[in-house]
């Protein structure tokens, strides 16, 4: 690491290292809501707070500190088990950074707009319903949009989610807001719903 | 010692049809989640934990401890076939393992990983059933000022865990606490951090969370791998399986030594099944006549890495059903599996047959694994080719499912998903997930301690403090947390 002035390592702090200011920030919020709480309460996680917030600000000061007298404190305080998968994983590592950042973000955007699609849909329309919209859009959208895999996938998973549970569990995956069992399953459950 | 009458019991629980075909199934399951990269342990069990809600504690906590074992296994094949581990707990095994694919002896391969790990597993289980019970029964003797102490070694564990910085996973951890106290306090019933909401009140469920900051934080990872490993294809298997017997036997000795250091290591909070296998890899290397060999596809290599991963998911059994303390992530589950079930970790274990159902059931596992690792390894092999995408889909499907599964809440599945971004926004940052998940699964065991403790003294801190054990439990916390400050310290 170059030397840098204390300003520029401050810029680096606001923008590469965001993650450490927001953790700092969610557990000053919640020091301050635990002293809204009785004492007995409040003290277990109060300790803990104070200990997340000195690690925070802790590895604040580190990063802030001129390379000469932080990098050998982030060696000191780098976890055993980095340095073992660091041996392995080093190559991948670099092929990452080669990668294309505008398209990581897209599959990593699309990943999880289907996620939290699915939780949506399946609140809607039901799980057995929303199962198979989202096996499709997931191999159209994420994967290589094998017609044969999503039919055979859709088949497979809505099988397994009925028997497991739907059937031996019963759980209503078979109900939504929207829609209810008796809309659909007769049709194919021998009046079962 | 081993009650005979307990043992009549446990034995004819699980020699009941039903509990037999749920080991057989589970077992081979687990292996064919095992292979497939990315998924290890404690996925597969956070993915499995709805499925306990409808069975007894004694199938729930079996189907668990077989599901971890086999898990541990099934990264072998993976490492072995297609050079990529399918658990951390197998990283160095493919050093060995995948060379001896590439000179037209995989089956071999795969015959020796298998009964490396049965050997190492059997070592860890004998331990298991030897000194669990008796450090149950020294739990009875302990107060609530030691508990609390217990717990924090849990959670100084944090410490074998962390990756690139030890302070990021110390505040993970902190998180996990912090979203643990969520809810009602456990002694005085007030609420805490629900800011009025309704959900919040009952508190965050470790089922959600397990779901969320395993499973999906790891489907979101997969969606990022799937140009990069799709077309995997298995290579030729040559060799035959049924030779692993013999070469695991001319290397006795390095499996006695192995299965010491994995379960030894394993009991070691935090330690896990990387730090064995690697550990144990090493040691066969130096003590090897030709250690220039170890990494050419040297069957000595492949026994002790085999051999040390399976010992210490046994290893990390021990302190995780007697004091609460988990040598790994999988580890953590289970305990939160026991938890569920009302059981918590220590003498309440070990009350009525329910350790040696859970003893035998691991038997059975692994023997079921055996017997298919020699006879069709090659076949599990093929859900190496599954695509990524269709991994994706059903990891998230059976994720939300089994979220929503425990209350029939729909809250359920938004909280998942939203314990999924934080546990992939830890994991991308440099944050330890797992020590988020000790600090969550710990905290209930640690503030009941603690409050129940600071009761007793009429709110003196000084309890903690009374006592040469507790004074012992505090600087073992402080020394395994700064342990790799230490290690360095020491090294320079």
């Amino acid at each position: 690491m170059s030397e840098s002035s204390v300003t520029e390592r401050g810029r680096e702090l606001l923008v590469e290292d965001w993650d450490i200011l927001l953790v700092t920030g969610f557990i000053i919020f919640m020091i301050y809501q635990s002293m809204k709480l009785n004492t007995i309460p409040r003290q277990f996680p109060l300790v803990f707070l104070i200990m997340g917030l000195v690690a925070m600000l802790l590895e604040m000061i580190i990063r802030l500190l001129p390379p000469k007298y932080g990098d050998p404190i982030r060696r000191l305080t780098t976890g055993i088990a980095a340095e073992m998968d660091s041996e392995l994983t080093e190559d991948e590592e670099e092929e990452e950074e080669e990668g294309e950042e505008v398209q990581e973000k897209r599959t990593l955007a699309i990943a999880i707009g289907l996620i939290v699609g699915f939780g949506v849909l399946s609140y809607l329309i039901s799980f057995l319903l929303a199962l198979p919209v989202f096996v499709a859009c997931s191999i159209f959208l994420l994967g290589e949009g094998d017609v044969k895999n999503t039919i055979l996938t859709t088949i497979v998973l809505l099988l397994l989610v009925y028997f497991v549970f739907g059937d031996f569990m019963n759980v209503p995956i078979e109900t939504g807001e929207w829609i209810s069992a008796d809309d659909y399953l007769p049709l194919f459950a021998g009046g079962r719903y | 010692m081993v009650s005979a009458q307990l043992f009549g019991e446990a034995l004819s629980i699980v020699f009941e049809l039903e509990l037999l075909l749920i080991i057989f199934a589970v077992s081979l399951i687990g292996v064919a989640l095992g292979a497939l990269p990315g998924i290890g342990p404690a996925l597969a069990m956070a993915l499995f934990f709805p499925l306990t809600f409808v069975v007894p504690p004694e199938q729930g906590l079996s189907i668990m401890a077989v599901l971890y074992g086999s898990t541990a296994y099934g990264g072998s094949i993976s490492a072995i076939i297609v050079n990529v581990p399918g658990t951390g707990g197998s990283a160095a095994t493919l050093l060995d393992g995948y060379p001896m694919t590439q000179r037209g002896e995989g089956a071999k391969a795969i015959g020796i990983s298998t009964v490396s790990s049965f050997s190492g597993a059997m070592f860890g289980l004998i331990c298991l059933t030897v000194f669990a019970p008796t450090l149950g029964r020294w739990a009875l003797g302990i107060g609530q000022a030691q508990f609390f102490w217990l717990a924090v070694i849990g959670l100084s564990a944090v410490s074998a865990v962390s990756g690139r910085s030890l302070l990021k996973s110390i505040a993970a951890m902190c998180l996990g606490v912090v979203f643990a106290t969520i809810g009602m306090d456990p002694i005085r019933g007030q609420e805490r951090f629900t800011f009025d909401t309704f959900y919040l009140e009952a508190g965050m469920n470790l089922i959600v969370v397990l779901i969320g900051i395993f499973a999906i934080s790891q489907a979101i990872a997969f969606s990022l791998q799937m140009k990069q490993e799709d077309g995997t294809e298995i290579a030729e298997l040559g060799g035959s399986a049924m030779s692993g017997f013999k070469s695991v036997w001319n290397n006795k000795f390095g499996v006695l030594r192995s299965s010491i250091i994995g379960t030894a290591v394993g009991a070691i909070p935090g330690a896990g099944m990387s730090t064995a296998n690697f550990l144990s890899y090493i040691v066969a290397a130096n003590t090897s006549k030709n250690p220039e060999e170890f990494g050419t596809g040297r069957e000595e290599g492949l026994i002790a890495a085999e051999v040390a991963n399976n010992g210490s998911t046994m290893g990390a059994l021990i302190p995780a059903m007697t004091l609460a303390i988990p040598g790994g992530a999988a580890a953590a589950v289970f305990i939160g599996v026991m938890l569920s079930y009302g059981i918590t970790p220590g003498p309440q274990a070990f009350e009525g047959p329910l350790p040696y159902v859970i003893f035998i059931s691991i038997f059975l596992g692994d023997v079921v694994f055996l017997v298919f690792g020699l006879v069709a390894a090659g076949y599990i092999a093929k859900i190496i080719e599954l695509p990524r995408d269709v991994l994706f889909s059903s990891i998230v499907i059976f994720s939300l499912v089994g979220a929503f599964a425990m209350r029939n809440n729909n809250f359920d599945v938004g909280a998942a998903i939203i314990f999924g971004l934080i546990g992939y926004l830890l994991m991308r940052r440099g944050y330890s997930i797992i020590a988020f998940i000790l600090g969550f699964i710990l905290t209930p065991i640690a503030e009941k301690g603690f409050q129940r403790a600071l009761l007793i003294s009429d709110g003196d801190w000084m309890i903690f403090f009374d006592g040469a054990l507790n004074i012992a439990l505090f600087l073992a916390s402080l020394l395994l947390l700064s342990s790799p400050i230490l290690f360095r310290l020491y090294r320079t």
